[in-house]
């Protein structure tokens, strides 16, 4: 089943700002998918589409067989969670429990129900022992993670992470990836993971990249860093790893184009021994 | 002019339940003309020691005699000829001489026009009020060095660039007083691959022709190793180590029991001692590069 | 990095800190009531001797209670001088001019200033053993009756809360701005009044964009979580009673009873 789906839909903000034309995305169910593209290619808009807080000019976009609509919209939020970038500005209450506990509480669900997702979200990003700490002490790493924890009490069924790595610093970037991928794997959750560390994009099961606007490459992760040059035309750098390994075939040594430190020291090893 | 610290301490809310001593006994020099590194986790001190630099920070002179009653370490910290640890001292004139940008600079942004906003410092700290000539000429000459045109952007409204031209406006509203040293903190974070390669560029171009010496705070160990002459690791408010990359990035262990990460050639060095080559490298990737093609002429 | 110790709240554990934070407002309405009622000396003291009692099982050190105080200083001062020269009394023990010092002048301010000493100390208990969290959500709780003549108690709150939660970071914000401003040579301490407001435009500017920035995002996250309003939400946090707030509400009560029956029996101070 698709899990999100995007049929030629049409966005613009405004007269000669940026837009949107005829774009079609789908994301499968339990799918691990980062999108990839520079500042301002409109990946953001992507995320904010699917969730309903901007709303399409044309087109369809169906989550989970639902098209999306002002009357099911709080029914296709629940199930489609946004976490975004600024730590700090995701975050209505001071304690940490209590900032978890917000979305739970806007659908309704029962006292004892939002205790019991407090813990299973808190759990499921490494965060219990923080239940009731004061939000403003933790780390840029811990606040994201409060934050994915707030939208899981919603038990959405995607999680859409607009940029949520950009401000963290490496290990608040490990954590956040570490958890994602738990999230995945574990309990299911379709990932859209919006990036531009390439690094991240390695991880996922597709990698898709826009620019202005528009999907221009699509494909296993590793497959679409081989394509320097396309990558290059659309401003992204290929992964560091990427560079050095192109390099050196290009100095006469034979070694493939993998992403992975190990194997490529592999590589060397056979090529000069 | 040298960057010199010793015993410098500092606690935050001092005597308070929230107390947090975030600078412990740091002993650190920097030398003219270095494009100097520091290195550590958010809350290891790096920020409050860049802070102190130009005085926005500083270290209360009652603790300093406190301190030589109970006979431990003197707290020294100079910047050339100044010394920060004197109340005395002419902040305004250090500030001149110091350029600090700070975190996402582009959020200090706030004139109606770039030249506007890159003229502020220089006005700021213009010994007599300078001519509007004088002002043209030093914001035109500050947003070319950092990649920008004048005669496009100089008119216009700040708000109105993208992420990385705000950012460069931002920069260039400091060194456009000609700091001779010039202290960023995470210059690149948030931007795109791009973004952060044109922004390393651009400091390049500064250390070259502007500032004598360049100190930035980073987390990307890849830029530390491509960029810095040397780099200290802050943890707990202490300096670890400092060192120049070729020696810092051998002690992978020690890196990574901080929770630090090592640069991706780094990675591969060691992957490949593994293996039982050894490459002698300063870690940048050109270096590395032709070790490595090198290794194979060798062979043959 | 930097702490932002918030509000005056004093953190450690103590049994005053424990009372649910209802009826810790409650008692402060109690304890102001109590002291206004109070007629004489005796009623003060009775409300002192509470007050006290209040301080020393807070465990909040006695420094930083007096510190609260320091505030006020020139307020009681003002006071005191005041009532010392105006206030018209029978016995005078130096007069000049308009001015006299009467023995009830001097009874009369020693009175007043003490109800505002215990007026301010006991707020401040409030604010020292209270957490704002705790005290928002005691404000609350109180204020859930008006949801019945349609003042939206819930809005309020959430105001409340997202306040309480973006006040130490803008306020961190504006320390950053000030010292990325000072750092290009910006000056906000010399010159005159106007230099010194042209000098904020650099940090107003900044903070301004940076709070409608915040506010914005939160909006699309709150969005994001499915925010609509007051409808149909249900409510995580209870604040319950528990014996520490029965025995408050009894010290509250009886402190009440007592001043009412020294007003009655022994009458008024001069």
């Amino acid at each position: 089943m698709h899990a999100i789906e995007f049929r030629d839909v049409d966005f613009s903000y405004g007269e000669g700002g940026f837009r949107i034309n005829k774009l079609n995305f789908t994301v499968e169910e339990g799918e691990f998918v980062a999108v990839l593209g520079h500042n301002g290619s409109g990946k953001s808009t992507l995320a904010r589409l699917a969730n309903g807080i901007l709303e399409a000019d044309g087109g369809t976009i169906t989550v989970f067989d639902t098209p999306l609509n002002d009357k099911n919209l709080y029914e296709v939020r629940k199930q489609v969670g946004v976490v975004f970038q600024n730590p700090d500005n995701q975050t209505v209450a001071s304690i940490v429990e209590d900032d978890v506990a917000f979305g739970a509480e806007n659908v309704g669900t029962p006292r004892e129900e939002i205790g019991r997702r407090i813990g299973f979200a808190l759990s499921a990003v490494g965060m219990e022992e923080y239940r009731h700490a004061t939000v403003a002490r933790l780390s840029g790493g811990q606040k994201q993670r409060v934050a994915i924890a707030g939208v899981l009490a919603l038990k959405p069924r995607v999680m859409i992470l607009d940029e949520s790595t950009a401000m963290l610093d490496p290990r608040g970037r490990r954590e956040i990836v570490d958890v994602v991928l738990s999230l995945n794997k574990k309990e299911k959750i379709t990932v859209v993971l919006i990036t531009h560390f390439m690094e991240e994009a390695l991880l996922a099961d597709r990698a898709v990249v826009m620019n202005r606007g528009e999907i221009v490459m699509q494909g296993a992760p590793a497959e679409i860093f081989r394509r320097h040059e396309e990558l290059l035309t659309y401003n992204l750098a290929l992964p560091r790893i990427g560079e050095i390994s192109k390099r050196l075939r290009e100095g006469g040594l034979d070694v493939s184009d993998t992403l992975d430190p190990d194997t490529l020291a592999e590589d060397i090893a056979k090529c000069v021994s | 002019m040298r960057i010199v610290a010793e015993h410098l301490s500092y606690t935050y809310n001092p005597r308070s339940p929230f107390a947090v001593r975030a600078l412990d006994d740091v002993c650190l020099t920097v030398e003219e003309g270095e494009f100097f590194g520091i290195i550590g986790h958010t809350g290891s001190g790096k920020s409050t020691f860049v802070q102190h630099l130009n005085g926005l920070i500083r270290t209360p002179a009652s603790l300093k005699r406190r301190k030589r009653k109970q006979a431990s370490p003197v707290q020294t910290l100079t910047v050339g000829e100044f010394d920060l640890t004197d109340k005395k001292t002419d902040f305004r004139a250090l500030r001149k001489s110091v350029g600090m940008v700070f975190q996402y600079p582009e959020y200090q942004l706030f004139a109606e026009t770039v030249k506007e906003d890159v003229a502020f410092g220089y006005k700021n700290f213009a010994d007599k009020k300078p001519t509007d000539a004088e002002i043209g000429l030093a914001v035109n000459e500050a947003l070319s060095i950092v990649g920008l045109d004048p005669n496009e952007v100089a008119g216009k409204s700040p708000f109105d660039l993208s992420g990385g031209q705000k950012r460069r406006v931002a920069i260039a509203g400091v060194i456009v007083s000609k700091p001779e040293i010039l202290i960023l903190d995470e210059p690149a974070a948030g931007l795109d691959p791009l973004g952060k390669r044109e922004i390393m560029e651009l400091l390049h171009r500064i250390h070259g022709a502007w500032c004598k010496t360049v100190v930035i705070v980073s987390h990307d160990m890849d830029e530390i190793a491509e960029n810095c002459t040397r780099a200290a690791v802050f943890a707990e408010g202490r300096v670890k180590y400092c060192l120049p990359p070729r020696e810092l990035f051998k002690m992978t262990d020690e890196l990574l029991a901080l929770g630090l990460d090592i640069p991706l050639t780094a990675k591969i060095c060691l992957a490949l001692k593994k293996r039982g080559i050894e490459i002698d490298c300063d870690f940048t990737t050109e270096d590395f590069i032709a070790k490595t093609l090198a290794l194979k002429g060798g062979v043959k | 990095m930097k702490e932002v110790a918030f509000g005056q709240y004093y953190p450690v554990d103590s049994f005053i800190h424990k009372v649910d934070p209802r009826l810790k407002l409650l008692f402060l309405i109690a304890y102001i009531v109590a002291i206004f009622l109070a007629k004489n000396f005796y009623g003060l003291a009775a409300c002192a001797g509470v007050l006290l009692a209040i301080v020393l099982f807070s465990r909040v050190p006695l420094g930083k209670v007096l510190r609260a105080v320091r505030g006020v200083t020139f307020l009681v001062l003002f006071t005191a001088v005041i009532n010392v020269f105006f206030y018209r009394g029978d016995t005078v023990l130096w007069g000049w001019k308009f001015l006299q010092i009467t023995r009830e002048g001097l009874i009369f301010s020693a009175f007043l200033v003490l109800r505002i000493l215990l007026l301010v100390v006991c707020s401040s208990m409030l604010t020292y053993t209270t957490t704002p969290v705790a005290l928002t959500d005691g404000i609350e709780s109180l204020l859930t009756p008006l949801k019945w003549v349609r003042f939206p108690v819930h809005v309020l709150a959430l105001v409340m809360s997202i306040a309480l939660r973006f006040i130490p970071i803008l306020s961190d914000e504006t320390e950053r701005i000030k010292n990325a401003q000072k750092a290009r040579g910006a000056d906000f301490e010399s010159g005159g009044l106007v230099k010194k407001v042209r000098a904020v435009v650099p940090i107003l500017i900044p903070l301004l964009l940076s709070a409608f920035r915040r506010a914005d995002e939160l909006g699309d996250a709150m969005d994001a979580r499915c925010y609509m309003g007051d409808k149909h939400r249900t409510k995580y946090k209870k604040l319950r009673f528990t014996w520490r707030d029965a025995i408050v509400f009894f010290v509250g009560g009886a402190l009440i009873a007592g001043v009412v029956v020294l007003r009655v029996y022994l009458g008024a101070p001069v």
